[in-house]
């Protein structure tokens, strides 16, 4: 068990569903959402760690999310994981002025989430 | 008609009548003429002979015979006085100076100077000349020979006899002029009798003329004529005959016109019909046809544009030049088939245009002229951009459980010493998922099948209540539906409904299929089924999440989701509500559609018992 809170936001249930399952079994405090604006709005309570967002999504989109949290006052650098089945080179630009930003193709591996979102803590734990 | 022949002959007998009284008169008038002029010429000769013949007795005779001397009187005297003919004229005898030695002359007449002639040939003769009253007289003349010589000349005068008749002659001309009087009217009725015949056959001619009711021209006939008669009535037959046929012939080519017509009619409204417009300009550019759509694309009318010249219909520049470039190109038969789209501000259209050359059907190398075929384009390119979409759609709603399939299964294999309650998630969500990749693919082939109109519908008579309740049985054994109140209910006598049953049980099923998904736990369900007149109203009621009157419009369209989160947290494709408007239109039925949002929705499938056209017709 460890003290990491993860905030998913996809708008298909079972992926989102499986994504926390495979986060749990790894110890994570895991909360799902289906849209941005959903996300948004549990943002502040849940202090999450880590956003694991889709970029398409109904009410606020997964780069509309990441700039909303990025304008924030607090916690606005927190690393956030984009699921998108689109190519990256279409997203770099605005991945890139965003910063922190890592990216993961669709369909996502839950064992490559799991070791991303390890390698942050990781690191962090280490520094 | 009849009364009006009738008048016509009678006028032509009289006509007759009046030219035989006036033939008549001439010919009596002739017969007048010709008797004088032989009387005259008759009296002429006894003149002559009589004249030539007492000359030359009494030149045979002495002077003094002739003169008479004292007591005795004289020969001419004699002759005078014995020649009763009212034509004496004179006699005299006149010595070689041309001195008068004795003459007798009948009163009022001066006997004329003589020459006397040189040659002794010429001393015998006859000569004319005229009086001084202009009456002419025939004189004869002979010498007086005495003792060989020349003594004197005789002569006798007579007068021209004229054109006289005595009363014998009047009396005799009276009886002649009165017997051909009386041939007149014996010669009319023989004449009349003759062209009886005739007359039959002038009222005949009329009547083949006027094409009336034909009579039998041999009927009346004149034995005499009867022969001619049949040989004319052949001919009048053959006459009528050939004015039938002739009328049959224009009775043909009438129906054949109009046939023609009709077939021209048809043809047009075929052309009228293609999804392209037509225009054809002949061999000299004169535009010879246009169909009805060509005006819509091009912004013409038909009245200006028929007959005009291909450089002048359209107002367009570069349209008039594509045109008759293609139509210079057909001349030569430089192309098979040339085409180019252009923009028409004007009408704010996007217009295709091919040009094909036209060849004679019979000879093949013989141009006819050119053929434009002219598409409207304007939407082409918002279908192509629309199937684009369609297919990216497709592709995103078919990649999702294919997502989810392949994040489960390692999940799976990831963690082999997994959870009980992980492992049944995951082999729970892996089986929903295949059956909704399944459940999505049937639903695009039947709705891409609808939409390319190649779904083969097998209408067949369908009975109502038996067929709701056998989906209802179905339907029941659906996990979430056993969480929930589903009810069926149906009117008595349903009867029946012509359908094609898989694809209304594919439509029924997706209205039920929503009713559960988007309802809420212990939510109810109803399907119920009413007739109305000629209708049967199905009805698919749920108390689930409702949808917002926005969404309404929409949400029928292929791959339209709801935005509404409610709508998110469940899986959906977007497929499953247009394929049941296309299924209900397919049947020519209707769907309607009342929701509140958070109370529920119901779907409303209204199918026609039968055609009402059908009906009637029966």
């Amino acid at each position: 068990m460890n003290k990491y809170r993860i905030l998913i936001a996809d708008d298909e249930p079972y992926v989102a569903r499986v994504l926390k399952l495979v986060l749990q079994q790894e110890g994570y405090k895991v909360a799902c959402v289906n849209t941005g604006r959903e996300a948004l709005e549990v943002f502040a309570g849940l202090q999450p760690d880590v956003v694991v967002t889709d970029v398409k999504m109904p009410h606020l989109g997964g780069r509309e999310l990441v700039e909303a949290i990025r304008a924030m006052d607090d916690r606005n650098d927190i690393p956030v994981v984009v699921m998108t089945s689109t190519l990256e080179s279409e997203n770099r630009e605005w991945v890139h002025e965003l910063g922190n930003i890592s990216f993961l193709g669709k369909p996502v591996s839950p064992r490559d989430l799991v070791r991303l979102i390890n390698g942050y803590f990781l690191h962090s734990q280490a520094s | 008609m009849n009364n009006n022949q009738q008048t016509s002959v009678n006028i032509g007998n009289e006509k007759i009548g009046i030219g035989m009284i006036a033939s008549s008169l001439v010919v009596i008038v002739i017969t007048v003429a010709v008797f004088l002029y032989q009387q005259k010429n008759e009296e002429l000769r006894e003149i002559q002979q009589q004249g030539t013949g007492l000359v030359r007795l009494l030149g045979g005779m002495s002077l003094e015979q002739l003169k008479g001397d004292g007591g005795s009187v004289g020969m001419l005297r004699v002759l005078k006085e014995t020649l009763a003919s009212r034509h004496f004229a004179f006699a005299a005898v006149m010595n070689v100076d041309g001195l008068s030695l004795a003459e007798h002359v009948t009163p009022g007449i001066v006997v004329p100077p003589m020459v006397v002639p040189r040659l002794p040939s010429q001393w015998v003769g006859e000569r004319e000349h005229s009086s001084t009253e202009g009456v002419k007289i025939h004189e004869y003349f002979a010498p007086i020979m005495e003792q060989g010589e020349l003594q004197a000349f005789v002569r006798l005068g007579y007068l021209e006899p004229g054109f006289a008749l005595n009363t014998a002659q009047v009396r005799l001309l009276a009886i002649l002029a009165m017997a051909i009087f009386m041939l007149t009217p014996i010669f009319y009725f023989l004449i009349k009798k003759e062209i009886k015949p005739l007359t039959q056959i002038s009222s005949q001619l009329q009547a083949l003329l006027k094409k009336t009711e034909s009579t039998d021209p041999a009927t009346e006939a004149v034995d005499k004529n009867r022969d001619f008669m049949q040989q004319f009535s052949t001919v009048v037959e053959a006459a009528y005959k050939h004015i039938d046929a002739l009328e049959a012939k224009q009775t043909n080519s009438v129906v054949s016109s109009k046939l023609l017509v009709y077939q021209k009619t048809r043809l047009e409204s075929a052309l009228n019909a293609l999804p392209f417009a037509i225009l054809v300009a002949d061999e000299s550019g004169q535009v010879s046809y246009t169909s009805n759509k060509t005006h819509d694309l091009l912004g013409t009318h038909q009245g200006e544009v028929l007959g005009s010249n291909l450089a002048d219909f359209c107002d367009n520049r570069e349209v008039t030049e594509y045109i008759l470039n293609c139509h210079a190109n057909s001349a030569v038969r430089a192309y098979q088939r040339e085409e180019a789209e252009f923009d028409l501000p004007a009408n704010d259209k996007r217009v295709s245009i091919s040009g094909f050359p036209l060849f004679s059907q019979k000879n093949g190398q013989q141009l006819l002229g050119t053929v434009f075929a002219l598409r409207d384009v304007t939407h082409e390119g918002v279908e192509l951009k629309n199937n684009g979409e369609f297919i990216a759609h497709v592709a995103h709603e078919l990649k999702t459980p294919l997502n989810v399939l392949f994040m489960y299964s390692e999940t799976l294999l990831d963690h082999a010493d997994a959870s009980r309650e992980l492992t049944i998630e995951a082999a729970n969500v892996i089986h929903d998922e295949t059956e909704r990749i399944s459940q999505m693919i049937d639903n695009l082939l039947n709705l891409t099948m609808i939409e390319m109109g190649t779904v083969a519908m097998r209408r067949q008579r369908v009975k109502v209540a038996e067929f709701l309740e056998d989906i209802y049985r179905t339907m029941s054994r659906n996990k979430l539906v056993q969480t929930m109140e589903f009810d069926l209910k149906l009117d008595d006598d349903l009867g029946t409904v012509q359908l094609d049953k898989d694809l209304v049980r594919v439509c029924i099923n997706n209205l039920i299929s929503n009713a559960i998904k988007y309802n809420r736990p212990d939510g109810k369900i109803e399907l119920s089924a009413e007739h109305q007149d000629n209708e049967i109203i199905i009805r698919v009621r749920d108390t689930g999440i409702g949808i917002s009157a926005e969404d309404q419009h929409r949400i029928f369209s292929k791959f339209f989701r709801s935005d509404d989160a409610e709508v998110r947290k469940r899986t959906g494709h977007g497929l499953g509500l247009s394929l049941v408007n296309e299924i209900v239109k397919l049947h020519h039925g209707k769907i309607q559609l009342s929701s509140k949002p958070g109370e529920g929705s119901e779907f409303v499938i209204t199918f026609n018992r039968e055609s009402q056209m059908l009906k009637d017709a029966i």
